[in-house]
């Protein structure tokens, strides 16, 4: 489903990603951790389309084709879903019109007709309740005065009715307690299924206690240097990164 | 002043003011003098730095009397702002037409006249009225001078009206008319009122300069909702003053709404004359094309205990100017004011042009008071949250525009105009 293939990226001029590969099937959930500033956040972005990267060497393939000449709103609409690890904050736009707004130009895309107000409320509504939103966040500005927990289930209630193949989770664990945490996680087991692939960014292992990885890959200093199963999640939640580095920087 | 306009209106004075001969006479003479002395300002004076008034005296003006012929049009449904629900006074080149506007009904708490009526059968009710002493520039002197017509409208103590009074004044003639309707208005002691204000040209092509006058005195504990619209894209020339004196505990809520105009110039006025009484001054601007709208607002703490609160947006797109001049004045005896203005702008293309000074002064020494403006495009990571769900860029503008208006917009307390609004800048900027 996704390829990505010696991918170097840069913001500013500065290169952050310096070669990364990367394989994932359908059905399958990978992790990708590391310490901060490895490169995890820029690699989510990059994959999304955000302006500000930009791809010096490489490529991207998404369902066998480069998706790096695609706007963000043209990767969205194909499958790819980022749940973004600082949501925006935006008075004014309802989440419920939001939510409308893109899932019918996904629809759009896909050759399918707008969802009429009744089906919509109802698939809203559906979806919320499955990551514990009360009604009243439909109504309420997109995030605007949210929690921290409470933007992130937003992140997995857009998520659940964009319906991507691809769903990035880019520090979704980040600033949640316990309780949101598995919210979260019940969250996106619950959209899995084996057509749909998730790619989860994470700086912690607990996250992974609960959505299983297939794989986890260890990036630091903008290229993966470890990967394993799941059991590598645990020995980098024992022992830290400190011997990745040790062992990276002795080479 | 130029020569041919000094020409015109001296003309103008003789023929239409000079007849009457009334009580107020003495009064108009004294203004209209005041007038020709001050002359029009030029681009050096400092309240008229980015809007020529002179460009507004070109061609040839007319003033027309009042003429039964032109009051005998139909009126398009949509310049009642979807206010089905309301009573309309209607003015057609200036002049009040009865039989256009609808005041069936009217709560025995509310008293609507002619001011032309008025000036003719009762002068004295008004001398003593007219003067307010907020301002004396030259188009105030103006529009005192000629008295022209407008509305003379009283509110009783206590009462509630739950309908909303809606003046609109409409230009059906093809001339460049000068046309200075003149509104007098008092709330009694605990009223609560909304009146909006509107004005349109039949000949959107054509241009009319509309030298508005809106005073307002507003009792004790009475609660008013002024919506100030300009909506239509025209070519006419808009100097509006209000001015508002609010005693003590009384509520002040005004919405200027702009959503076109070639050249639009608010002038607002508000004396917090009373302890405990607050203004909340909220303004809207979307701009495009060659556009230009001017807001002045003046909020006068004169006594303690008093609160301001100002909200102005603007989005400028094309080559539009708007211009935001806010003065909070808190004088010597205002203490435990509240003032905040704030004046956010987004600005949608390199040569839309956004002018932009709030002053604070302040003679009080236990006072709150901030101000601030900006001025930016669309957030760039808001524009990305919004494509990294599916939305289409120029979509995703537009939302993000609509939710900038939408902090204004929510603001209005009258369901039918915030609903009228909704659906015409949707048109403007949202996507099905």
């Amino acid at each position: 489903m996704l390829q990505i293939k010696d991918l170097h990226a840069s913001v500013n001029g500065t290169p952050i990603l310096k070669g990364v590969n990367l394989s994932l099937k359908k059905g399958e959930i990978h992790a990708i951790m590391g310490p901060n500033g490895s490169g995890k956040s820029t690699l989510a972005s990059v994959i999304s389309g955000k302006e500000d990267y930009e791809v010096n060497r490489g490529d991207i393939l998404f369902e066998g084709e480069s998706i790096l000449s695609l706007l963000p709103e043209e990767r969205a609409r194909k499958g790819i879903f980022l749940a973004f690890q600082y949501p925006m904050e935006i008075p004014g736009v309802s989440t419920a019109n939001f939510l409308k707004t893109a899932l019918n130009a996904v629809r759009k895309h896909q050759g399918k007709d707008p969802l009429d107000a009744v089906k919509m409320l109802h698939l809203l509504n559906e979806k919320r309740a499955m990551v514990e939103l009360d009604k009243s966040f439909l109504n309420r500005s997109l995030n605007e005065g949210f929690s921290g927990g409470e933007k992130k289930r937003n992140e997995i209630f857009q998520m659940a009715v964009l319906e991507p193949t691809l769903g990035i989770l880019d520090e979704t664990d980040s600033g949640l307690d316990i309780d949101a945490l598995k919210i979260v996680a019940e969250g996106v087991n619950k959209l899995k299924n084996d057509e749909n692939a998730f790619l989860i960014i994470t700086h912690y292992q607990r996250l992974l206690d609960y959505i299983i990885p297939d794989y986890v890959h260890v990036l630091y200093d903008g290229r993966f240097v470890k990967s394993g199963g799941k059991e590598l999640a645990l020995k980098l939640e024992k022992h830290g990164y400190d011997w990745i580095k040790e062992e990276i920087d002795a080479q | 002043m130029p020569p041919k306009f000094e020409q015109f209106i001296k003309k103008q004075f003789d023929k239409t003011v000079l007849p009457t001969q009334g009580n107020l006479f003495s009064w108009q003479q004294k203004r209209f003098k005041a007038f020709l002395e001050k002359g029009i300002p030029g681009k050096k004076h400092e309240e008229w730095k980015y809007t020529s008034a002179r460009s507004m005296l070109k061609d040839n003006i007319l003033m027309l009397p009042d003429n039964k012929k032109d009051k005998n049009i139909a009126i398009e449904n949509n310049h009642f702002l979807g206010l089905n629900d309301a009573w309309h006074m209607v003015f057609i080149n200036g002049y009040y037409a009865g039989n256009q506007s609808r005041l069936a009904d009217l709560d025995a708490g509310l008293n609507i006249e002619s001011l032309a009526e008025i000036r003719k059968e009762h002068p004295e009710k008004l001398a003593h009225r007219l003067n307010t002493g907020m301002s004396d520039d030259a188009f105030t002197l103006l529009n005192d001078a000629f008295l022209q017509d407008g509305s003379i409208i009283n509110i009783a103590d206590h009462c509630h009206l739950d309908k909303a009074i809606h003046l609109f004044s409409y230009n059906r003639n093809p001339d460049k008319l000068l046309i200075q309707p003149r509104h007098v208005i008092s709330l009694g002691k605990s009223s609560k009122v909304s009146i909006v204000l509107s004005a349109a040209n039949y000949y959107t092509e054509k241009s009319a300069l509309n030298n508005l006058l809106t005073q307002i005195s507003v009792a004790e504990n009475a609660e008013l909702h002024l919506y100030l619209i300009h909506s239509q894209d025209n070519e006419d020339f808009y100097l509006d003053h209000t001015y508002i004196e609010a005693a003590s505990n009384s509520r002040i809520y005004t919405y200027h709404l702009t959503m076109a105009g070639k050249m639009v110039r608010n002038d607002l006025r508000i004396k917090l004359n009373g302890p405990g009484a607050e203004a909340h001054l909220f303004g809207l601007y979307a701009l495009q094309g060659h556009q230009h709208v001017d807001n002045r607002t003046f909020v006068d703490h004169a006594m303690p205990h008093c609160q301001s609160n100002e909200l102005y947006k603007g989005i400028l797109n094309d080559t539009s100017t708007g211009i935001f001049n806010g003065k909070i004045l808190v004088e010597k005896d205002a203490q435990k004011t509240l003032a905040f203005q704030h004046n956010p702008n987004i600005l949608l293309s390199n040569e839309a042009n956004l002018n932009t000074k709030p002053q604070l002064e302040i003679f009080a020494d236990d006072v709150k008071c901030s101000h601030g403006a900006s001025s930016g495009g669309i957030d760039p990571n808001a524009l990305y949250y919004l494509q990294a769900r599916g939305i289409g860029m120029d979509d995703a503008r537009k939302i993000l525009m609509y939710a900038f208006s939408n902090e204004i917009l929510d603001k209005i307390a009258l369901p039918a105009l915030k609903q009228w609004f909704e659906a015409k800048l949707s048109k403007q900027y949202l996507v099905s």
